[in-house]
Formats: C-alpha cells, structure tokens, sequence
C-alpha cells in the first residue's frame, strides 16, 4: 500500500490530533461564515466548517475501528453537494438581481427590530486598478498612436 | 518509513517512476512529430522529414525534429506580460502538468516481471507504480479534476479575454463530460468487482472478453467523452485557434507553453492508456500473451510490447480523428454531452447492473455457456438499440443560422436585416423571448 | 494599537502574582496560543481603514506563533516520521483554511479552500480512508468548487469590490472563533479511557447505544486490503435506507436548482413587467 496511512501510532493521540485539526477546521469556517460578505466566500466557509465535521467523524471512525464514521462523511458529502447545487442557484440569482456578491445587499430582509447595517469606513483602494488591453471593435479600423509607436521602448 | 535507508520498496517505486516519467516525456516528445506526419499524410504533404544529426547530411526521416523543437522552446525568452496575475499565471501549469503526471501512479503499464530474487521485494513486481491502490480509478478521476483548475487559472490568470474564454470553455466541457466518463468506466468496474486498473486487466485476460465486446455502448460512449475529455478535435473548442487564439494559453511563452502543451498530449495518452487497459484488455491477446500470473522474461516483454501496440494503435486513432472531423459547436458539444451521452451511459450501467445481477442465477439454471452468450448478446441488442434511438430521438441537424440580439454597435441597417431574417423563422424567435 | 498590545501585557503584568505558575504547562500554553490566534485572525481579516501592510505582516506572525503552539500542545504519536506526515498534511489544511477566511479576493479564496481540500485529502489518508480522501477531491475540488471558480470569475471580472475589502465584526468573531476552538481543545485534551464520569472517552458499545441488537464485538479492521468494497459493504448493508433517501435527495435538489433557475428568470421578467405597468399606469 503505497497511500501514507498511519499504521503504528497509537490510537488515542491520533484520535486526539484529527479531532483537533477538525476543531480548527471548523473555528476557521465559523470566523468566516462570521464576517465575511461575499456570498461565495460565506458559502466556501460553511464547507469549511463541514469539512472540520468530515475529520472528526474519520478520527472517531479510525479510533472505534467502525466503518460508521465514514459513512456518515459520505452522507455529508453528498448534502454539501445539493447545498451546493441549490446555493450556487441561489446566488446566481442574487447577483442578476442586485449586481452584487454582496450579503448587505439583501438587509432589506432583516428582521424589523434590528438597525440597518452602514458602511461607515469605505476602504481605500491604495492598489493600483491593472490596466487591461484594449482591442478594437470588430469592424472598426485600430486607432493608431503614432508617437508612442515611434518612441516606444521596447519592442 | 522508520529507518534513514530508504527501503527497496521505495527504490523501485523510484525506478518505476523514473522509467514512467522519461518514457512518457520521450513519447509526448515524439508523439506531436507523430501528428506532424499523420498530418501530412492526411493532407498529400511530405512532413517534416530534414532534422537528423546536426552538422551531417543524415536526415533519419526527420527523427530529429523533437529534440529541435524542444531546444528550441527551452531556449526561448520566458516573458511574462504585465497585465496578468503573476502567482497564477505562473502557478496554472505548474498544477495542470503536476496533476497530469501523478495519474499514472495508479495505471499499469504492463503485466508483471517474473520473480527477481531480490530480498526485501514481493515477487512478482508489477508494471505500476504504486501497486494495491485500492481506489485506482478514482485517483484517475481526481487527478484529473484537479487538471482542469490548472486550465481553469491559466485562462484566468492571463487577463486575456481569449484566454478566458477558452478556460471557461474548457473547464464546462470537463465538467460535463466527466459524467458520461464515469458511466461508462462504472459499468467496467461493476462488471470486473474492482476500482483497481490491473485487476480489471487481470479479469479481461483471464475470461478472455474484453469488456469493449462485453459492454459495447459503454465502450463508445467512454471513447467519446475521452476524446472531449483529452480536448482532442472534434471536441478542441478550449483552444479553437480559428475562433480563441490559443484559447486558454494565449499568453504564455516558452517553457510555460511547454508545459501547457506536454500536459495536452498527456492527456490524450492518459485517455489512450484507459481505453486499452478498460475496454481492449490490456496486455492481453489470444492465444499468444496466456493469462496466468507466472511470466518468463520473454512473456513479460510480450505483454509490455502488446500494451504499448494497443496504446500507440489507439493513438493513433486519435490523430487520424482530429484530421477527419470538424469542430463541434459548443451547444453541439453540451446536447451531445447531456441529451445522448448520459442517456446512453445510464441504459449501458442499467444493463450491466441487470446482467451481473442475474449472472449467477442463469448459470444454476442453463448453463455457463448459454449465459456467456446471453450476457454478450443483450449488450448488443442494446447498442444498436440505444444508437437508433439516439440518431431518432435527436434532430439530425441544428439551425445554424446565427440569432441576434441588438448590440450598441449595430447599425440601422444591421437591424433591419436582422429583422427581416428573423421573421422568416418565428419558431427560433418565440424560443429565444 | 493598544489592542496588539494587550495579550502581552495581560501576559507580563501579573508576574508578582503568579510568580508560582509552571509557565509551560498545557493549559498556559493553550491560553496564550488562543489569545494569539484571536489577535492574529482580527489583524489579518480585512478591514476598513487602517489596513496596513505592518497590521497585516504582524498577524501573520502571530499567526505562526499560534501555530507553534499548537503544535507544542499537540499530542504525540510515538513514531516520528507518522508524526511528520500527519503534521505536514495538517498544517496544509490549516494554513489554507486560514486562509480561504481572510484573503480579500474571492478567486484566491476558493483556490486556497481547493488548498485546503487536499490537506483534508490528505489527513483522511494518513486516517486511513482511502476512499473519503479521494472522493473528497473528486467531489469538492472537482466539481463543487469548479461551479463556484465559474460563477466567481462571471460575477467579478473587474477586480474586488467594497463588500470584499471589510468584513462584520472582525474583532468579536475573531474572539468567538478562538474561544470555541480553545474550549473544544479543551476537551479534546481530557479525552482518556480513565477520565471522571463526565468527560470519560465513549466505548464503541456506549457510543452506538443499548439499544442496537448488534452490538459489534470487535472492532474491524478499517486498514485491510480490501477497505473500499468492505466501505461498499457497509454503505448498502447497514445504511441501505439512508443511500435512498440522499439519493432521492440530490434528485430533489437537482429538479430544484433548475426549477428556481427557470422560474426566477420567468418571475423576473413577470416582476419588471408589473412593475413597468405600474409605472405607466
């Protein structure tokens, strides 16, 4: 068998390590589902936090010595995939209607109690927009800069 | 994994690795002078057929022209444009060549050496680098998405919109064909009882049926959808020059396009590779390979050769393809994709299911021989079923007359004209509003 | 910055105090590697305003020191080159997961989560699930995220915008994020056979309940040769119902997704045109 698999360690510290990288897992993802507001950035930290669930499961299924485990990661495997089909719908939606990725975008769906959220601090954009090339429209002749194309300084 | 020494399971996994790794990179080499002559032989050319041996007048047939071209490419200036993702750009084939090599961990490419002697090694040592992977088929196949994302990135990072469209481009047609790919490849793996890509070999050898007579429609539609996903004409739409350029490698230059490119005919060898070793048995032939585990060296060698025969006659195929068919269209490609192909690869996995269901229960009852024939007979009532039914169900020709919407740099005239075309077919007009 | 400041000085003031404290025992060091990690996730989330470089760099120092020591208060496996892999793999999982949350550009995010699924792959590997650990890579990176790679690079063509350079509340999730993680190491780390009643490791038999009838004597061995096909084995034996039911329910949300695609264009266009209609009226 080719695969690293861990044969010779000893069955409590494993479960303990893949528990724990599992739990960071799943900190991680409930820090971003938390703040961020891209749609798909929040979407990609639930699965974050699923994925932390996924690692846990194989370290207990590793320490019981029962196939259980794997197989519930299946099932969570093949629920992310419909959450995904249905929210990847979902989003595209949001975005043809609003133009943005944005989850404020949608406070207007708020519950009434709560005060609506301002972007009080509008960062600076201090990275410079990369400059794009710019092709003519088909059919249209190239408009020509002469003096550039004489002086350019480098070919 | 203990010891500092590494252990003489890891040496020949390193030798096996080595030999793989040069022979692939020789074989891609030579494999676009290949295509260069099938090319002209094609179109009433002579070929490239001058480099030989420099500094002499012995041309060798034009032998050396990969080791030109390859020179040549190396030596190039390896610009980088200023406008493009530079991790990105630099990372994109990196991963797609990376990902392209590390598939043929999993894949045999031969049958066993007979036994060495050698303390420390279990006899017999297989052609396959890394041998009892119990999940062969889905390394393949997770391998090769990960590939797409080096396309994906490479189109994206190029800041280009050619580029961008034939990333797009390609990684929609991955993405679709993947499916019908794994239809059909299901249907082996439900019939041989293993994900494992030399025991599948093994079982061919052994029954003596290849699974290409056994499951001909499962056989067509994996034919098909490695030509989509190997992005081999008449599915090359990821890099139409006529239409993108270069598609998804437009920007890049010398050693990167390099990569780009070996990893294309990797591709299309891993595609090669699959077809034999799943559907025209592997190492196997008749009456003069024998099937028995036990090989003498001649026997080993044998079975090495009659792989890569198979391998190159399928290769060939390809190329012979790539100059006989035109492109398709991209709604052409995805109907053809989602509207025959699933269809097709769900009845062939649906037969196979049946046939391996009842296997056991027909042979108590008729017979071993009777049920050979029956469980070879019902998949090709099936095929020609399934083809009928796909040449009618589907419309024979598509409308390829361009609709318009208005653009801002439409012309009155434009308009009008486009107008007056519309009304002359209401039925694309009604399904377009 | 008096808040980059604090975990030190929470760290060096008391020292008169607590001059009998074992500085390096676990539970020292599991305090100060959350506090770290609290500091370091609120510096390197992006933020409006002073979003500096020197902000940035200073998190992921802190960022490196947390990762120490966590690894300093891990638990070890016995064999140091299992420790290595398990390690390597690990720390891929946990440095892209890292940073799929805070990079501001949300292509880089999905490549770094796409990062992050092969270390996952590869902790489920060295777990000994062979066939989870590609099968996550076949579905996740494969498909999954390839979907959200197009809707991504279709949405944003030009670059970041606003919503993706702040974030809500950066200090107080970095806070819950960390607290919740030091609690659940916590008890990780409580984890033995003879522990106190409450927080006693579950035997097999305990963990599947009185009341299964087939109360499995021994434990299998989940490393055998044939590991796939026993999994198979399991999947359409035991759990025979559930394989339907998720069956049926990726059917379902496949005839939903493309449902809600059709309708909501036709309901849009219905919207506009009521809209429009109320407007002339």
């Amino acid at each position: 068998m080719m695969l690293p698999t861990l044969l010779a360690a000893a069955a409590l510290p494993l479960l303990q390590n893949g528990l724990f990288v599992g739990a960071i897992l799943f900190s991680l993802g409930l820090v971003g589902i938390l703040t961020r507001r891209n749609l798909i950035v929040m979407f990609l930290s639930a699965e974050l936090m699923l994925q932390g669930i996924s690692v846990s499961l194989v370290a207990w299924s590793r320490y019981h010595g029962d196939f259980g485990g794997q197989v519930l990661v299946i099932f969570v495997l093949s629920v992310a995939a419909c959450e995904a089909a249905v929210a990847l719908v979902f989003v595209l939606q949001a975005f043809t209607r609003t133009g943005r990725l944005d989850a404020a975008a949608w406070q207007s769906l708020r519950e009434a109690s709560l005060p609506r959220s301002v972007d009080h601090e509008i960062p600076a954009f201090n990275d410079a927009m990369p400059s794009f090339p710019r092709l003519t429209q088909a059919g249209h002749s190239p408009a020509t800069d002469e003096a550039a194309a004489s002086q350019r300084d480098h070919v | 994994m203990t010891g500092l020494l590494p252990s003489i399971e890891t040496i020949a996994a390193l030798v096996k690795i080595g030999l793989l790794v040069g022979g692939l990179m020789t074989a891609a080499a030579y494999l676009v002078l290949v295509e260069r002559w099938i090319a002209a032989w094609v179109q009433d050319r002579r070929g490239p057929n001058r480099v030989g041996i420099p500094l002499t007048k012995i041309r060798l047939f034009g032998l050396g022209q990969p080791l030109a071209d390859g020179l040549k490419i190396i030596l190039k200036e390896d610009f980088t444009p200023s406008h493009v993702d530079k991790v990105l750009y630099n990372a994109a084939p990196l991963v797609l060549l990376t990902a392209s090599l590390a598939i043929f961990a999993a894949i045999p490419f031969g049958s066993v050496l007979p036994p060495l002697d050698i303390p420390g090694l279990p006899d017999p040592v297989p052609f396959l680098v890394a041998p009892g992977l119990d999940v062969g088929v889905l390394w393949v196949f997770a391998l090769s998405s990960i590939a797409v994302y080096g396309v994906l990135l490479g189109g994206w990072a190029s800041n280009n919109k050619y580029g961008f469209l034939g990333g797009l481009r390609s990684s929609a047609q991955l993405v679709a064909y993947e499916i019908p790919l794994g239809l059909g490849l299901l249907g082996v793996v439900l019939s041989a009882g293993s994900l494992q890509l030399d025991v599948i070999m093994n079982q061919q050898a052994e029954s003596g049926i290849w699974y290409a007579f056994a499951q001909p429609l499962g056989f067509v539609v994996f034919l098909i959808a490695s030509f989509a996903e190997a992005a081999r004409l008449p599915f090359d739409l990821p890099e139409a020059e006529q239409e993108l350029v270069g598609g998804y490698h437009t920007e890049y230059a010398g050693i990167k396009l390099l990569l780009f490119l070996v990893s294309e005919f990797l591709h299309m060898v891993t595609a090669a590779f699959l077809i034999v070793i799943m559907f025209l048995g592997g190492w196997h032939l008749w009456g003069v390979t024998g099937s028995s585990q036990e090989v003498t060296w001649i026997g080993a060698l044998l079975r090495f050769g009659i792989l890569s025969a198979k391998i190159f006659a399928v290769i060939l195929f390809f190329m012979v393809v790539r100059w006989s068919w035109p492109r398709f269209r991209f709604d052409q490609l995805m109907n053809l994709a989602w509207k025959v192909m699933l269809p097709l690869g769900l009845l062939n996995l649906v037969v196979v299911a049946t046939i391996e269901e009842f296997r056991p229960r027909l042979e108590a009852s008729v017979g071993a021989g009777l049920t050979t024939g029956l469980s070879l007979g019902l998949p090709w009532l099936i095929f020609f079923g399934g083809w009928i039914a796909a040449g009618v169900l589907t419309p024979s020709g598509t409308d390829n007359r361009p609709i318009r919407t208005p653009g801002p740099f439409d012309s009155e005239r434009d308009i009008e004209r486009q107008a007056a075309a519309d009304e002359q077919r209401p039925e694309l007009v009604e399904a377009s509003t | 910055m008096t808040p980059i400041a604090s975990p030190f000085t929470t760290v060096s003031l008391p020292t008169a105090a607590l001059s009998g404290i074992d500085w390096l025992s676990p539970g020292v060091l599991l305090a100060a590697a959350v506090t770290c990690l609290a500091v370091s996730l609120w510096l390197v989330l992006p933020k409006a305003g002073r979003s500096g470089t020197f902000s940035r760099r200073l998190g992921l120092l802190l960022g490196a020191i947390t990762l120490g020591l966590f690894i300093a208060t891990g638990h070890r496996l016995g064999n140091l080159g299992e420790e290595a892999v398990l390690l390597t793999v690990s720390l891929v999982a946990v440095i892209s997961a890292a940073a799929t949350i805070t990079c501001r550009s949300p292509v880089y995010a999905a490549i770094w989560f796409a990062l992050c699924l092969s270390g996952v792959a590869g902790v489920l590997l060295v777990l000994g699930a062979q066939f989870l650990g590609v099968a996550t890579i076949v579905v996740y990176a494969g498909a999954i995220l390839v979907m959200f790679l197009f809707v991504l690079m279709l949405a944003q063509p030009s670059g970041l915008t606003t919503s993706d350079r702040i974030t809500n509340e950066p200090l107080l999730s970095a806070v819950a994020g960390a607290v919740l993680l030091g609690l659940l190491s916590l008890s990780i780390g409580r984890l033995s056979a003879d522990a106190p009643a409450c927080c006693r490791l579950p035997t097999k038999a305990a963990a599947l309940g009185a009341t299964a009838e087939s109360t499995p004597a021994a434990s299998v061995d989940l490393l055998a040769a044939d590991q796939v096909a026993r999994l198979g084995g399991e999947l359409f034996g035991r759990h025979l119902v559930a394989v339907e039911a998720i069956g049926i329910l990726l059917l379902i949300a496949l005839i939903g997704a493309i449902a809600i695609v059709s309708h909501g264009l036709e309901g849009d266009q219905a919207e506009t045109s009521s809209l429009q209609e109320g407007r002339q009226a």
